[in-house]
């Protein structure tokens, strides 16, 4: 064990660097850690990830960011969850919504209640039963009660945002509590000669900036923990095929859609995510089942306004370093890896990174088992939305492009494939300790996307037929009942003082 | 609606009782039949400990299920309440220690109190997580009152569990289940018939009936009595990792209030534990006995391990069919909670059931091997030397999940949580504390606390559980007064 960690490079000011250093700033207030933080104008950071997940909240919380200010300067807007248009089967739309099914009776879960009901011919969509998916269609929000006892609790919200205006909020925020940002390209990296550890970077103008401790934050080039480091990239191209994007913002339309879409496409599909001041869009598609023009164009016949940018066309490939956090150096955001943003699932990554790296920080010395530990954690969130990702693909009968194809008959995991039988074969959702996506989300995406549950659990035939109907009615009254109470989006943003 | 599928729960002890009155209750109108049906052995259900049996704080919920509260097992089953155990002899730190339900002192600016505590030692000062939780305080004053509702309270989050004489509560729990439809066979087990895709077809009874089964439940204890008939039941065995293997218990009567705790000792070549409750005190002698001497008379022999899969086509073991446990902390019976809480949730309806039981068996063994070795840390960390017993726990392998669990404790005070874990990472670390094992580093986000302040936040901590436990009644007085409110 040496001495422990007195000063922070982060690598990189796109929002995983700014995150990372308005964390950081917040937590370590007080201790003696120099934080800096280098960034480059001419490299840029990818610009886009719009869509956030309700954890994002947390995050701002700790932080102390108000949220009415916080939404003005992102021009935010809420998100209830998120549409998928055309997934299942062409012409078919359910919203994963953040968000439970009805309510447990006697620890029987809704779904299994509703499952009964459908197997003997009601008719009734799971969608009724979810006051988010309610909300969502009708283009209306309100924030959650905090009153359990109501319908109106029964739900959780995110936000969609201008990812660089997100990013300035951070940078002020850092920088205020003493931060140090440096602007200038990273030429050469520096590492020590008896343990390879890295012990300065290099700038184009010569100067170096040294550190105990460096996140890398350096976006898809993975600067220190893949280049430098050699942490190999363990590649899930074979389970998630689509590799490109291209995005292209343009104006908003009259009513805002409190939740992001995602529109399938013959070789991937369409994201639409509503700002205050302008619509997000953007392909993500497999290059091996269509070219860059056909992609732009599907992109541009979608658009519901007028393009606002020229497109930013962008490459990936889906997967993830084996190790995120090696020697000196950890990865965090798409240094540590990539999944595309069907589930908005990055900018969580990125928190949930930030959040372990506080814990396993090696303030009092360095030690493997931090490394151990953190990496066995990352991996965990990572493989786990895998799966839930793949589901969106797998889970289809389309079967009108090779695209869809492939996917619809790739070899799964077996973790995923387990989980799907089980669902199918009486709708319980697997149990595991780790992993961001909780039973009602799969039960969403399930359910959604026509895999449904062939039996029940028997302890949902314990109400009388007359009951259950009685019940169900009650459920989906409640929450089209609570729905229709919510203010439209606009109105509530409003209220709030959060419009721009 | 077809005939009724039957549920036949062979073994009629303590976890065959709860599994019975727990499936009657759950299942009621719902066109299945429970029947509970003896084996004419000894009670091993739940694992070594026959006559009296300790709950966990999650048993609280399934009592509640099947009508049962702690008033009421004072009440009918001569119960007496238990916030932890007492243990002697193990530990290099201290010769006695104390390991409570739920974890020490509480969490201050998002940091845990054991990295807090960490930190207050690193500047010098000597700390007992003791000083700063609830319960051993309590358990050491022998004073005590179910948890206040006023979540302000000190007291509020106190956990707590039951010591239950086995047989009154077997008792207990057989009217439960009749209560809620259950039959109880008064004929013994005889065999079992198999269908040609391997799963149980008929239950045979010693009075010949013959029932047609959807679902077996094995609660037949170490006896296996369904499980042993079923060809593809692999065991395996633990007895490496977990030493004791002879069991001896004896009951002595006595007139004292029992203690709220239980006491374990360790003894040159194994343990023994106490167990009091209402009138009486139980104690359980562990050893490991070699296989070529006779064991001592009275005794159980029951080596450590678990079947390869818990579930196989339509029949289920439970508690120590299932697994059997060095009780040494008092799991087996809140395994035998956790499974039925599962089977509850994975209950077939129809049959086959393969995706049901390759889901239980995934959660149920992760759960099963993450409590061996729970068992086996006080083992592993003991500090008895020169006798060879315990030497030889301190050396030799650790299961891979385990010697990562410790390895990142001794490392910085974090516990590695992991699928099937029964604690929470507070009560680990209490545990390892309690144990003398001592991390190299603390959280640092704990540095960012001034001193000052932390040390007048523990000493706010303690005088206020201090004044929260004075006023309260000695757990003997509270045990009449529940014994008597029955009697009003
Ligand atoms: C098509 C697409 C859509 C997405 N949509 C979403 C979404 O809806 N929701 C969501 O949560 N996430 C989304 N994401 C992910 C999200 O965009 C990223 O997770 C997020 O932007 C974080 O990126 P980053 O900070 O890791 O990398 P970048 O933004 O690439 O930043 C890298 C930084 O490193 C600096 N840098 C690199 N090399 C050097 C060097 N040599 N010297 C100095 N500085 C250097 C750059 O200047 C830059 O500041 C999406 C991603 C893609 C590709």
């Amino acid at each position: 064990m040496s001495g422990g960690v007195r000063t922070v490079l982060i690598v990189g000011g796109g929002t995983a660097g700014w995150m990372t250093a308005a964390a950081l700033a917040c937590k370590l207030k007080g201790l003696p850690v120099r934080i800096r933080l280098v960034e480059s104008a001419e490299i840029g950071t990818v610009g886009v990830g719009e869509a956030t997940v309700p954890h994002i909240r947390f995050f701002n919380a700790t932080l102390g960011l108000d949220e009415a200010e916080f939404m003005r300067a992102t021009k935010a807007t809420f998100k209830l969850g998120i549409e998928f248009r055309n997934w299942g089967r062409i012409g078919d739309s359910y919203i994963h919504p953040f968000g439970s099914y009805g309510t447990s009776t006697g620890g029987v879960n809704f779904l299994q209640l509703w499952t009964r009901y459908r197997l003997n011919g009601g008719s009734l969509s799971l969608e009724e039963f979810s006051l988010p998916v309610q909300a969502s269609r009708l283009g209306r929000f309100s924030r959650p009660s905090e009153d359990l006892s109501s319908i109106a609790s029964t739900f959780s919200y995110a936000y969609q945002f201008d990812a660089s205006l997100y990013a300035r909020v951070l940078r002020s925020y850092a920088e205020e509590r003493g931060v140090e940002r440096y602007e200038g390209k990273i030429v050469e990296v520096q590492r020590r000669s008896d343990d390879g550890w890295v012990e300065r970077v290099v700038l184009e103008d010569g100067s170096a900036l040294e550190a105990d401790l460096f996140v890398d934050c350096s976006g898809f080039r993975s600067l220190l923990v893949g280049q430098t480091l050699g942490a190999a990239f363990q590649s899930w191209a074979h389970w998630l095929p689509c590799d490109r994007a291209i995005a292209l913002p343009c104006s908003g339309t009259d009513e805002l859609t409190p939740y992001t879409r995602a529109t399938a496409c013959d070789a991937g599909w369409i994201w639409r995510i509503p700002l205050q001041h302008r619509t997000g869009n953007g392909h993500v598609y497999c290059s091996a089942f269509t070219d860059d023009e056909t992609a732009e164009r599907t992109l541009v016949e979608q658009l519901d306004g007028e393009p606002l940018a020229s497109p930013n066309r962008l490459r990936f490939e889906a997967g993830k370093r084996d190790r995120q956090w090696v020697a000196n150096c950890v990865a965090i955001g798409l240094s540590a890896g990539f999944l595309e943003p069907l589930e908005s699932t990055s900018i969580h990554l990125i928190q949930l990174a930030i959040g372990r790296l506080i814990e396993f920080l090696p303030l009092h010395g360095w030690d493997p088992a931090d490394a151990a530990e953190y990496n066995r954690l990352m991996d965990i969130e990572y493989e786990r939305i895998r799966d839930f990702l793949i589901l969106h693909y797998c889970a289809t009968d389309r079967s009108d492009s090779p695209f869809w194809d492939y996917v619809r008959t790739m070899p799964l995991p077996d973790s995923l494939e387990e989980k799907i039988d089980l669902f199918r074969h009486r709708g319980a959702v697997s149990r595991y300790r780790d992993g961001m996506f909780l039973e009602p989300s799969w039960i969403a995406v399930y359910v959604g996307q026509n895999i449904l549950p062939q039996g029940y659990d028997p302890r949902a035939d314990k109400l009388s037929a007359s009951d259950l109907e009685r019940q169900i009615g009650r459920v989906a009254a409640g929450c089209r009942f609570a729905a229709q109470a919510m203010p439209s989006h606009w109105d509530y943003l409003a209220q709030l003082g959060a419009a721009a | 609606m077809s005939a009724a599928r039957k549920l036949i729960v062979i073994g009629d002890g303590v976890a065959g009782a709860l599994t019975a009155a727990v499936l009657a209750r759950a299942l009621a109108n719902t066109g299945f039949e429970v029947h509970l049906v003896g084996t004419g052995g000894e009670d091993t259900s739940v694992g070594p400990s026959t006559m009296v049996l300790t709950t966990r704080p999650g048993m609280a919920r399934l009592h509640r299920m099947i009508g049962l509260d702690d008033e009421r097992l004072v009440q009918s089953a001569g119960a007496s309440f238990t916030l932890g155990s007492a243990w002697s002899g193990w530990s290099s730190v201290r010769p006695t220690y104390f390991v409570p339900f739920g974890g020490a002192g509480a969490k201050l600016h998002g940091v845990s109190f054991h990295q807090l505590a960490a930190r207050l030692r690193a500047t010098g000062q000597d700390l007992r997580f003791g000083d700063y939780t609830a319960a051993p305080m309590m358990a050491q004053s022998g004073r005590f009152a179910l948890p206040p509702a006023d979540p302000s309270n000190p007291l509020a989050e106190l956990e707590h569990g039951l010591h239950l004489p086995a047989r009154e509560y077997r008792a207990v729990l057989l009217q439960r289940a009749t209560a809620f439809g259950a039959q109880h066979s008064r004929t013994t087990y005889d065999g079992v018939e198999f269908a040609p895709d391997g799963s149980i077809s008929v239950v045979r009874l010693a009075d010949g009936s013959r029932h047609d089964a959807h679902l077996v439940v094995d609660a037949s204890g170490i006896e296996r009595a369904v499980v042993r008939q079923v060809e593809d039941m692999e065991w395996q065995d633990w007895s490496g990792l977990l030493p004791c293997n002879t069991w001896v218990e004896t009951m002595q009567a006595t007139n004292a209030a029992p203690p709220l705790y239980s006491h374990v000792e360790a003894l040159p070549t194994g343990w023994r534990m106490t167990v009091p409750t209402q009138g009486r005190a139980v104690q359980l002698f562990a050893s490991s006995g070699s296989a070529d001497l006779d064991p001592r008379p009275g005794s159980t022999v029951m080596n450590a391990g678990r079947l390869a899969e818990p579930w196989v086509g339509n029949c289920v073991a439970i508690g120590a069919a299932a697994a059997t446990l060095d009780p040494v902390h008092a799991l087996p019976l809140d395994l035998v909670r956790s499974a039925l809480e599962r089977l509850l949730r994975l209950l077939p309806g129809t049959l086959p059931a393969s995706s049901e039981a390759r889901e239980y068996n995934r959660e149920t063994i992760a759960e099963l091997d993450r409590s061996r070795d729970l068992a086996m840390v006080a083992y592993r960390l003991n500090a008895r030397s020169g006798e060879s017993f315990w030497d030889s726990r301190r050396a030799g392998e650790v299961p891979e999940e385990l010697g990562h669990k410790l390895a990142l404790y001794e490392s910085r005070g974090r516990v590695s949580l992991l699928d099937g874990d029964l604690l929470d990472e507070d009560e680990w670390a209490l545990l390892f504390d309690e144990l003398g094992l001592r991390p190299r580093r603390y959280d640092s986000i704990a540095d960012a606390i001034p001193v000052e302040h932390l040390q007048r936040q523990f000493a706010r901590m303690r005088e206020l559980t201090i004044t929260a436990i004075r006023p309260l009644p000695t757990h003997g007085e509270y045990l009449s007064a529940i014994r008597r409110s029955a009697a009003a």
